[in-house]
Parts: structure tokens; C-alpha cells; sequence
């Protein structure tokens, strides 16, 4: 092959490196999803939700496990740690609710809320505790 | 069904009575697991501040529940590696450990003071159950009651592959991080 093929190579798999090695950067230091961007999955009350995982927790794992759910309940109780908030939407009558884990990357956690209130929120199903169905990432609409 | 079942389990358990402060009877829905990954082109730490936990005193059972989607990674990539591909969070959304603080006895609840507590029993992680055993804290600081507790997991004990690719950015023992505060538990909790 003459040397201007060989260069031409050269570039050409140069290039691709430069380029693979960008996308693999980008892929690796991709940030997390924008929740309130996502599209919604449910919408539901925290009763609804909280009674289908305790009727069956299989059927409702393979349901709403990973979704993208708004939650409507009353905050029962709000948990403050060093860096994390968590609400619980109480349900009546039961000693669960919905436990919703404030999303940090969206500065979430930076809200004020207050106990009996009302609220809307929206984040992806976790699963179900022995008391809680919980919500992770969970941002205020 | 199976789900109500085992809850009232769990409550007939921690109550034992019809009293509605359950005597020596706690939990926490916001116990603080976090576990850390140090290898030799990366460190990892991922955290989890919602597990559930119930600790009898009188009898020194314990349980912990945590649901694997609730671990937060600074990296969105490597959370989605750890549930999609390492975990099979889909397929095994939780891990549990059933045990007993098998020297309950000498710890004093009523009494502040930091208590070694030696901790046994079944650990779950992605469908593999292993005995485990390891040492950790009580601490009782005006009636509050708190534990912590540190110990290593092998990730092949519990049928958790790691890709090749990725061998050098993945501890094979990772150490896991236990921080609860307890409240006692009652019907209105």
C-alpha cells in the first residue's frame, strides 16, 4: 500500500479511537435520569399502591417495580437524616404507607414539607419493606 | 396474601402483647446501609438510607430488610450495571438478614453506655442465602438506641458475577456499613 493509504488508515483509526474513547466517557460519567422529565408510568394514591403490594407482593413487583409512579397521600412523617429526607404517606388503618426517598441529585431534599399535608410525588418503585412500599429519586410536583 | 401473612408475623413478633407501646419491641424504616468498593482503577460507594429494621431486646431477634433499588451511586452508569447486571435487581429486589444479637443479655437498654453486640444469623443477598456472623455496637444514649456495624461480603459467596471487563473497577470483598437509629415500636408508628 503506498504511504498516503497508510495515512489515510492512520486518521481514519485514529478517529475512531478519539470518538469511541468520547462516547465511552460520556457513557461512563452519564448523569442520572431527570425524574421530572421522565414519563410517568401511574399515577395513583399511596392507599392504592400500598394495598396492591400488600395483597401480593409478586404480582405487584412484576406491576410497578421500576416504574415511574405519582404518588397522592397525606405526609404521616417526615425523616431527616445527614443528607437524606424520607416522607411517609400514611395510610389509614394500616401501620405503613408509602415511604418516598427525596432525589438528591435534583436538590429535592431541599424542600420543606409539613406533617398532614397533601402531596404529589413522583419517583420509581423500589419495592416493598416489611412495612413500606418505598420510592427512590422521588421529586415534589 | 403471602405479604399480609407475613406481616402479621413479623407484628405478632415485636408485639407479643396487646399493649400499645410493644415492651423492648424496635424499628426504623430509615436505617442507613452503605457499602464500599475499592479496587485498583476505582473506588465505589453506593448508599441506602431506607432500610427497615425490627430488634426485640427481650429476645435479641433481629431482621433487616433493604430493597436494592434504593442504593444510590454517584455514577447513574455503575447503578444501572449494579441493578441490571450485578444484583438482578428485577429478579431479587431485596436483601435480608434474620438473626439474633446472641448476647442480648449483656446489654442494658435502660442503662446509656455503648454495648458490643455480637450479631448472627442469615444473610440474603441476589437469591443466596449465607450464615454470617460479625461483631457490632448497641448504644443507648438517653433512652435512644441506636446500632452500628461494619463487616466485609464477599461477592461470590452470593453468585454475583463480575464481568472481566470490568474486574479491575470491582472489589471482590466489599464492605458493608450499618447505621440505625431505633424508635420503639407502637401501633402508631
Amino acid at each position: 500500500m503506498s504511504k498516503k493509504t497508510w495515512i489515510i488508515i492512520a486518521i481514519v483509526v485514529g478517529l475512531g479511537g478519539l470518538i469511541g474513547a468520547t462516547i465511552g466517557y460520556k457513557m461512563w460519567n452519564k448523569p442520572h435520569d431527570d425524574i421530572r422529565a421522565l414519563d410517568t408510568d401511574y399515577k395513583m394514591q399511596a392507599e392504592d399502591l400500598y394495598k396492591a403490594f400488600f395483597k401480593s407482593e409478586d404480582k405487584a413487583n412484576e406491576k410497578y417495580l421500576s416504574k415511574v409512579i405519582e404518588v397522592t397521600g397525606t405526609i404521616q412523617d417526615i425523616s431527616k437524616g445527614e443528607k437524606d429526607i424520607n416522607i411517609l404517606l400514611g395510610v389509614e388503618g394500616e401501620p405503613g404507607g408509602v415511604q418516598c426517598q427525596l432525589d438528591p441529585v435534583s436538590g429535592a431534599d431541599e424542600e420543606i414539607f409539613e406533617k398532614g399535608t397533601q402531596v404529589t410525588l413522583k419517583g420509581k418503585c423500589a419495592g416493598s419493606t416489611m412495612f413500606d412500599v418505598q420510592l427512590a429519586r422521588c421529586v415534589h410536583l | 396474601m403471602k405479604k399480609i401473612i407475613c406481616i402479621a408475623a413479623v407484628l405478632m413478633l415485636i408485639i407479643g402483647s396487646s399493649d400499645l407501646i410493644a415492651q423492648g419491641k424496635y424499628f426504623t424504616r430509615d436505617g442507613k446501609i452503605s457499602f464500599y468498593s475499592k479496587a485498583p482503577l476505582e473506588n465505589i460507594e453506593a448508599h441506602n438510607n431506607a432500610a427497615t429494621s425490627v430488634l426485640d431486646a427481650e429476645s435479641g431477634r433481629m431482621e433487616f430488610e433493604v430493597l436494592i433499588k434504593n442504593f444510590l451511586f454517584e455514577k447513574a452508569l455503575m447503578q444501572e450495571h449494579f441493578n441490571e447486571n450485578y444484583m438482578e435487581s428485577d429478579k431479587y429486589p431485596k436483601s435480608t438478614f434474620k438473626g439474633e444479637v446472641v448476647n442480648i443479655d449483656e446489654i442494658d437498654f435502660e442503662k446509656d453506655g455503648t454495648y458490643e453486640a455480637k450479631v448472627k444469623g442469615d444473610l440474603t443477598i441476589h437469591g443466596v442465602t449465607n450464615s454470617v456472623e460479625t461483631t457490632g455496637k448497641i448504644i443507648v444514649e438517653n433512652g435512644d438506641i441506636s446500632g452500628k456495624a461494619s463487616f466485609k461480603v464477599a461477592v461470590a459467596d452470593y453468585d454475583i458475577e463480575i464481568p472481566a471487563v470490568v474486574r479491575d473497577n470491582i472489589a471482590k470483598v466489599v464492605r458493608i456499613d450499618i447505621n440505625v437509629d431505633y424508635k420503639p415500636f407502637d401501633r402508631g408508628s
